[in-house]
């Protein structure tokens, strides 16, 4: 006769209590210690704002996963969850700029996210990374730009990349794919408030569909192009 | 823009917003509280107008009360058109948040299987409806269907219906592709006629995930190379759930419930409303089918005697609600166990299972097995004893012989001979020798029927099943107490979040710690250090120019801040995490319940089949002790 009281690890739980398809959001933010001051400050304020718009979308809260990785040192502040149950970090600045390995871990943690939905027969979304970085890498890129252009071809992902005033436009054009945006002062609510309204009508469409994108250089948008 | 003039004539006035899309705005309207106002963007109202015109003069709002139709058509000041009126849809909320499982526990937190099947039959009973109507919803989706308290279903967006008015056809322009049938996939929607047959695909979707806890039918493990997104799953007909495994290549997701779970006829519906079939499209169940499939359905659901949250359909072997919280280890429904349901009276129960007399020793079996009929030597033994009898003659006069030549003609030869021959007679004579393999097996099967018959006849097992009810009884008996723990220690968990808060509102900067001045309070803010919470979770010792001295006399303050803590009970503690544990306890009473329900009888049989065994040993036991006793006669020399 089997013990009634046995235990048994449960490892799809949420994929139980929540069934939708799932659109992952990597955010690899860069917090090195020239962030310090009004820009880490913008950037939390944008975050908690980022939450509170996907929060309100019942749809999107259920489908929008978000995953976030700082660099300066490389740190995986949460890994790929529902918006639901996402709690927003206070991010403070610190360390240098090691850009690098902070996407090739970011990467990393979108495959291994990638691989339970398949084992959980859940659908998902194309992913989108988005890179947010003020300065230049002080590791080696190249790996991580070969990653990167490697998993655009593929469609594995979206890759975006923002720079912040002082980032090297330069090298983030190498890195990404698609052409870099600049973020015009600090205007990281906007962003955020754009993502958040993007992966709303992502998640509302079906996977594999191109969503057109409200385009962010208007004159009244968050960038222009470097 | 707030007055607005509605096609009956009235004046009417802008209420508050009640919700915003892509195509427009919908609002309440203030003079009449049962309406709302679907009101276009500007680029948007001129494409619409005939056919909102069409709609409102085809009085479609009167023929259902399901669906949200125009009523009226509304007008601006200057005659300019803006959209329409329909009933005002409250307290309705999106089908997702039924058939997701979590956002069912917030948004829909009593229902269990039973609503889920009765919203499925009014889903289909609605979409039977507007096609008797002469419509095509087209864009069917999980947005655009709204679900009462009641399970009452109600369709909004009609105005993206497709409506064939004496003249023209008004086509649906949209459609969400999880819904979209395989013919229509990546078709351009504003050159397609849609039939009720489309809509029969994304009902059918609809359907089942209602049944099936929100899964999408075509999101499954894909069994082939790559990703297998929905719309190709869709397209290429790879039903996750279909027993054409090997054509689909998908596997069910795990901890799903099975396609079968509401019997074989519901099982063969969703097989035919998912089967890629070009030529016998036809043979998808229409929304009349599937109302009255279902409703056979509900009229043979059996209550699951654990969990009165589980209906299950009548001829199943077992609760597959049950089945599948087993494996996943937790509660798909808010459970109901009512607590004013009478709890087992375990002290009865105890009592009737010690009255239960206990099997006595049994008699050795030999005893009882009593005299076998007369045994005579197997006809194994008698070729074995003459054998042995011809080997002993041979070997006699081989020795004979032996001797013989010893004496007479030569030594040595003859000696070997002789030797070597009363060797072998004499081996020969040991009967023993021959049977041993057959003897040793006879043994140890007899010695097994005995253990056998000694464990069911004797005491032993009916031992075993008595002290395991009388553990559960215990586990039972200790259910109010485990209870009362867990419930401590959600309010144990409420003390720490509130210590926590307590903790992080005592800032340093604002704080008088004694050697900490400003610019030391300034190096801990820049590693983080914030509040007396970091103090006590961090190591401070880890900031530059901080030894164990400052840390000693941080660590004081935040030990004093902690002590000024004042834990407030009125706080009450989340009431979901409460009715969890309570379920939990429930649940496990009702599983104790059900088994020692049995107790009494299985002790009673156990207790009735020993005394019987003593009186008439097994068979198999017979059989075992006869074998033995052969081949112990059939060894005897």
């Amino acid at each position: 006769m089997s013990n009634p009281f046995d235990q048994q690890p449960f490892e799809g739980a949420e994929f139980v209590d929540n069934p939708e398809p799932r659109c992952p959001c990597l955010l690899v933010l860069d917090v090195s210690g020239s962030m310090r001051g009004a820009p880490i400050k913008e950037l939390n304020e944008g975050l908690v704002q980022f939450k509170d718009e996907l929060y309100a979308d019942s749809l999107a809260a259920k489908r929008v996963e978000v995953g976030l990785v700082t660099f300066g040192p490389v740190t995986v502040v949460n890994d790929l969850q529902g918006v639901q149950s996402w709690l927003v970090p206070s991010l403070e600045s610190q360390g240098d700029t090691p850009m690098g390995r902070a996407i090739e871990e970011g990467l990393q943690m979108l495959r291994d996210r990638k691989n339970s939905y398949r084992q959980n027969g859940i659908s998902y979304y194309r992913p989108w990374v988005f890179l947010i970085t003020d300065g230049a890498p002080t590791d080696a890129w190249q790996s991580a730009a070969n990653a990167v252009k490697t998993g655009e071809a593929e469609k594995a992902f979206s890759f975006f990349a923002v720079g912040v005033q002082g980032a090297n436009m330069e090298i983030l054009s190498q890195i990404s794919a698609r052409q870099p945006l600049a973020l015009k002062e600090l205007r990281f609510r906007d962003l955020f408030s754009w993502l958040s309204s993007s992966l709303s009508s992502v998640s509302q469409s079906n996977p594999g569909d191109a969503v057109p994108l409200s385009n962010p250089t208007t004159p009244q948008g968050w960038a222009s192009i470097a | 823009m707030s007055g607005m003039i509605s096609s009956d004539g009235r004046r009417l006035t802008l209420g508050p917003l009640l919700g915003q899309g892509g195509e427009g705005a919908v609002h309440e309207i203030i003079e009449a509280p049962n309406l709302a106002a679907k009101i276009y963007n500007p680029g948007k109202a001129k494409e619409r107008h005939a056919k909102i015109e069409a709609l409102v003069s085809a009085r479609l709002h009167a023929t259902s009360e399901y669906v949200a139709f125009p009523i009226e058509t509304l007008k601006s000041a200057n005659g300019d058109f803006l959209g329409f009126s329909m009933k005002k849809v409250a307290g309705f909320k999106s089908v997702h948040d039924l058939y997701g499982p979590a956002s069912r526990k917030t948004e829909f937190p009593t229902a269990d299987s039973k609503f889920l099947l009765r919203t499925a039959i009014n889903l289909a009973s609605a979409v039977a409806n507007i096609h008797a109507n002469g419509c095509v919803i087209g864009d069917i989706n999980h947005s655009g269907i709204l679900v009462s308290n009641k399970a009452l279903v109600t369709l909004i967006d009609s105005d993206s219906f497709q409506y064939r008015s004496s003249s023209t056809l008004y086509r649906c322009l949209v459609g969400v592709a999880e819904y979209t049938p395989p013919e229509l996939q990546g078709a351009s929607f504003d050159k397609v006629d849609r039939t009720p047959n489309h809509d029969n695909f994304g009902l059918a979707v609809l359907l089942f995930q209602l049944l099936f806890l929100g899964r999408h039918p075509f999101a499954g493990r894909y069994l082939g190379k790559g990703d297998m997104d929905i719309k190709t799953a869709i397209r290429d007909g790879r039903f996750a759930y279909s027993e054409r495994r090997a054509e689909t290549q998908m596997e069910p997701p795990p901890y799903a419930p099975a396609l079968a779970d509401y019997g074989a006829e519901v099982g063969r519906a969703f097989e035919a409303a998912f089967r890629l079939s070009g030529r016998q499209l036809s043979a998808r169940p229409t929304a009349a089918d599937w109302a009255a499939r279902l409703k056979t359905v509900e009229g043979n659901l059996a209550t699951c005697a654990t969990d009165k949250s589980h209906s299950y359909f009548r001829s199943l072997p077992s609760c597959p609600w049950c089945k599948l919280e087993r494996s996943m280890g937790r509660s798909l429904f808010p459970v109901q166990y009512s607590p004013s349901a009478p709890v087992m009276d375990i002290g009865q129960l105890l009592a009737a299972i010690r009255a239960i007399p206990t099997p006595t020793v049994p008699p050795d079996p030999e005893t009882i097995i009593g005299p076998l009929p007369t045994l005579t030597i197997s006809a194994a033994g008698q070729a074995a004893r003459s054998e042995k009898s011809v080997t002993v003659f041979a070997g006699v006069i081989a020795v004979a012989i032996g001797i013989y030549l010893m004496v007479a003609v030569q030594g040595f030869w003859g000696l070997a001979l002789a030797v070597g021959a009363g060797i072998m007679t004499l081996r020969a004579k040991d009967l023993g020798l021959r049977f041993q393999g057959e003897h040793k097996s006879a043994q140890a099967n007899w010695e097994e029927q005995r253990k056998v018959w000694l464990d069911q006849a004797g005491p032993e097992k009916f031992e075993r099943r008595k002290s395991h009810y009388l553990s559960l009884a215990n586990a039972h008996a200790a259910l109010p107490t485990k209870e009362r723990e867990k419930l401590a220690a959600l309010e144990q968990k409420k003390r720490q979040l509130q210590l926590a808060k307590h903790m992080e509102s005592h800032r340093i900067d604002r704080a008088n710690i004694p050697n900490i001045g400003q610019g030391r309070k300034a190096t801990l803010a820049s590693y983080g250090f914030e509040n007396a919470w970091d103090i006590q979770h961090r190591s401070v010792t880890s900031v530059p120019g901080f030894g164990p001295s400052l840390a000693g006399d941080l660590q004081a303050w935040a030990r004093s801040i902690e002590r000024k803590f004042v834990f407030n009970a009125s706080v009450p503690t989340d009431p979901r995490a409460i009715q969890e544990v309570k379920g939990e306890i429930a649940k496990q009473r009702a599983e104790i319940e059900r088994e020692l329900a049995n107790g009494p009888l299985e002790l009673r049989r156990l207790s009735d089949e020993a005394l019987a065994l003593h009186k008439t040993p097994p068979q198999r036991l017979v059989d075992a002790y006869t074998r033995l006793k052969q081949v112990e006669l059939d060894m005897m020399a």
